[in-house]
């Protein structure tokens, strides 16, 4: 069974006196461990299938079934607790939290309690320090610990936004245009160190993007024109 | 971690910190000086006047129970029918005005209604209450005091009785100029200072002590004089009320004597037959007849026993007065020590109503009359005033809070997408005003008690006439109020959660979509 399964999913949102159709009865499958990108024009629907996955966003029709719960079925707590459970965020602006430093960024999720399931549930405090010290080494930051993020760059940020993605080590982790806010130096560095990720982990991830150059690395393509699946496909790049 | 994020984010957003929290502390300032300042007026006003004047209560006539016993029926069914057609529901108002006005100072009068029956034969039964440690009984009035040679000036009076005002501790609050009390057995009054000095201007004569004068008073029962002998001139040590200005003392019997506070008495005259057939024989012609003056050897007047005579009707009467039930217009009570004024005055009450008195039991506010109410009104006044102060501050501390939430609407939405729960975001900003409110609230109490330190260093002159009157025409020297600070603090940080009601429901309908659109 895949971890995420699209089924037939409208999204209009309402504009004045008309409707937009951002999603005109999209269907796909994640699989767990996949590399994949959701990839089309500005306005074709990307961010609102990530913010479907992401259970931010709820279809207008059809259904959007995360590791087997469709997400209509589940109230603000449920959803919230879902989010926090199984999965990670990085966006397109960073959106570090200004007034905690890059260790506490990360530390963060973690802090924002626990389920009986959750693989940190009964970690002490050394271990879930150990952990958030391993992830900054691992995204090149263990030493820019107590820096606030403003005092980091683009990609550092988005670096660190990585880790706290990776925090409580999600099944998935979406990202909004990862990419988007950062040099082609730099972009290409944050989709190799997700890659690494995925790969050293085994953590899903679904990221949106309109740069043709990203779709190299995929193992897992969707194209989306005009809220609909335009292409789906698997490559063989592994 | 979440009183961290608190903290951090209101440094954060430093200069709307700043903002609300100076809002806050000035409040909290304003509440803990302007608090201080009235509870320190206020137990200036009941120490000056519970150890000066009045004792910690004071017992007066029940002017409606004496009035509900004494109407008969008969009548009392056309008066109040005629009192119903007069004022209609307005007559009971009136009633319990004159009763709410009863204090101290006022001039009772000699009515039935204004008097408190004896009361010597409950003295012992009220002093063996275990809460009462003192009283004094006393008499209020006004009248003028003259030499006959020109020199008058009116003056009001509490008759007094030196021993009673020396026990409760009263007369350690007169400054003496000249002279003191009067013998305990003597008839005496000791006037004023400023009652003194009228005197003086009026005639350019100097009251001095062993002076004679008279003094006169008018009332239903027509005007009563008694010459006294001047015993002392004085002043009250602080004048809590205006009244105290023009108060000189009399000795307690000549003022029940001055305010017709004796008892008249009925008996039936016991006749001889000799001067029933004198009385029944003689009439007017008989009395006054052709012969104006009529010359007899039989009539021989003895001056001798003429004297003795006079004398013996003159000791007769005195007797009379002094021995008949005499009536008061209050009496001071003093409680032991470390009694509760409220629950002592309750059980007074009850004490007194057990006993079938027609007595009312009120305390320092009541005695003082007009002068607490003035502080009272000014203490409602000064509460009005904080209430609005809070009010404004509540809209400005929540705009504030909503611009600083609108502002982090992004941070919000991430928290709540990557996992917290509404229940920590509302933690959060409810957090951030506690922060806020305390902090600001602790800077408050700071400078607050600083300005009362230094009020109190300094001492409150009265700025005017109405208060000097509020503050016996002393400076103030206020003191930290510190129920009234912990209620200020209580009220600033109640405040400022009422404040955040609104950003707080904003900040819970931030939709995590917000975070992915940046």
């Amino acid at each position: 069974m895949s971890f995420i399964d699209f089924q037939q999913v409208h999204k209009t949102y309402p504009l004045g006196k008309t409707e937009v159709h951002a999603l005109r009865g999209i269907s796909l499958q994640v699989d767990e461990g996949d590399f994949v990108t959701i990839s089309g024009p500005s306005g074709s629907g990307k961010s609102t299938i990530l913010n479907m996955i992401g259970c931010i966003d709820t279809p207008s029709q059809g259904d959007v079934i995360i590791d087997g719960v469709a997400t209509s079925s589940l109230n603000d707590q449920q959803i919230t607790h879902l989010r926090h459970q199984k999965l990670g965020f990085i966006f397109q602006n960073f959106n570090l939290i200004p007034v905690l430093s890059v260790y506490e960024n990360v530390e963060f999720p973690l802090l924002l309690g626990a389920g009986k399931n959750d693989p940190y549930a009964s970690w002490s405090a050394q271990e879930k320090r150990q952990w958030v010290q391993h992830l900054l080494q691992e995204v090149g930051l263990g030493d820019y610990a107590t820096r606030k993020p403003a005092e980091l760059s683009g990609g550092q940020r988005q670096r660190v936004a990585i880790a706290r993605a990776l925090a409580t080590k999600p099944v998935l982790v979406l990202a909004d245009e990862p990419t988007a806010n950062l040099d082609s130096k730099t972009g290409d560095q944050i989709i190799t160190l997700m890659r690494d990720m995925n790969q050293s982990l085994g953590t899903t991830f679904v990221f949106s993007s309109h740069d043709p150059q990203v779709l190299d690395v995929a193992d897992h393509v969707v194209k989306i024109i005009d809220g609909q699946v335009d292409a789906d496909y698997r490559t063989c790049t592994l | 971690m979440l009183a961290k994020l608190a903290v951090r984010n209101l440094l954060q957003h430093r200069s709307k910190s700043l903002i609300v929290g100076a809002l806050m502390a000035l409040g909290v300032a304003l509440l803990v000086v302007g608090n201080s300042i009235m509870v320190s007026l206020d137990n200036k006003m009941e120490a000056s006047f519970t150890h000066e004047y009045s004792g910690d209560l004071f017992i007066y006539p029940d002017k409606k129970a004496i009035e509900l016993q004494t109407k008969k029926p008969s009548i009392n069914r056309k008066k109040q029918t005629a009192d119903a057609n007069r004022s209609g529901p307005q007559g009971a108002e009136s009633n319990a005005d004159e009763q709410d006005n009863t204090n101290i100072f006022r001039s009772f009068g000699s009515g039935k209604k204004t008097v408190l029956p004896d009361y010597t034969i409950n003295r012992d039964d009220l002093l063996a209450l275990p809460y009462i440690d003192q009283i004094s009984p006393q008499t209020v009035g006004m009248g003028r005091i003259e030499n006959g040679l020109g020199a008058q000036t009116v003056s009001l009076f509490w008759g007094v009785d030196p021993d009673a005002w020396q026990q409760l501790g009263f007369s350690q609050y007169l400054t003496w100029h000249t002279g003191n009390f009067w013998a305990n057995d003597e008839q005496g009054i000791a006037i004023n200072r400023q009652v003194a000095d009228a005197y003086q201007q009026s005639s350019g004569q100097t009251l001095k002590v062993g002076d004679e004068i008279q003094v006169s008073v008018s009332g239903d029962a027509g005007t009563k004089i008694r010459s006294l002998v001047v015993s002392g001139i004085f002043s009250f040590h602080s004048n809590a009320a205006p009244q105290l200005n023009i108060m000189s003392l009399v000795n307690l019997s000549s003022s029940q004597a001055l305010f017709s506070l004796t008892t008249d008495t009925d008996s039936a005259s016991q006749l001889t037959a000799a001067d029933e057939a004198l009385i029944t024989n003689v009439s007017d012609d008989s009395l006054f007849a052709n012969q104006l003056f009529v010359a007899s050897t039989d009539l021989v007047i003895d001056a001798n026993q003429l004297e003795a005579e006079l004398s013996s009707s003159l000791a007769r009467h005195r007797s009379q007065t002094q021995n008949a039930p005499h009536e008061f217009h209050f009496i001071a009570v003093q409680l032991s020590k470390g009694e509760d004024t409220l629950q002592a005055q309750t059980l007074l009450q009850t004490w007194i109503q057990e006993n079938g008195l027609l007595w009312k039991v009120g305390d320092w506010q009541q005695a003082a009359g007009f002068v607490a109410a003035m502080a009272s009104s000014i203490g409602w006044i000064l509460n009005g005033a904080m209430v609005l102060i809070g009010v404004i501050a509540i809209i400005i501390i929540m705009n504030t809070l909503v611009i600083s939430v609108t502002e982090r609407l992004t941070e919000i939405g991430t928290m709540r997408a990557i996992g917290a729960q509404k229940s920590l975001v509302r933690r959060l900003i409810i957090l951030e005003t506690l922060v806020l409110s305390v902090s600001a609230s602790v800077v408050g109490v700071i400078i607050g008690a600083l300005t009362i330190g230094l009020l109190h260093w300094l001492g409150l002159n009265p700025p005017g006439d109405f208060f000097a009157l509020l503050l016996g025409g002393q400076a103030l020297h206020p003191t930290l109020a510190i129920q009234e600070t912990f209620n200020a603090v209580l009220m600033m940080v109640l405040a400022a959660l009422i404040a955040s009601y609104y950003p707080l429901t904003i900040a819970l309908k931030v939709n995590p979509v917000v975070a992915m659109e940046g």
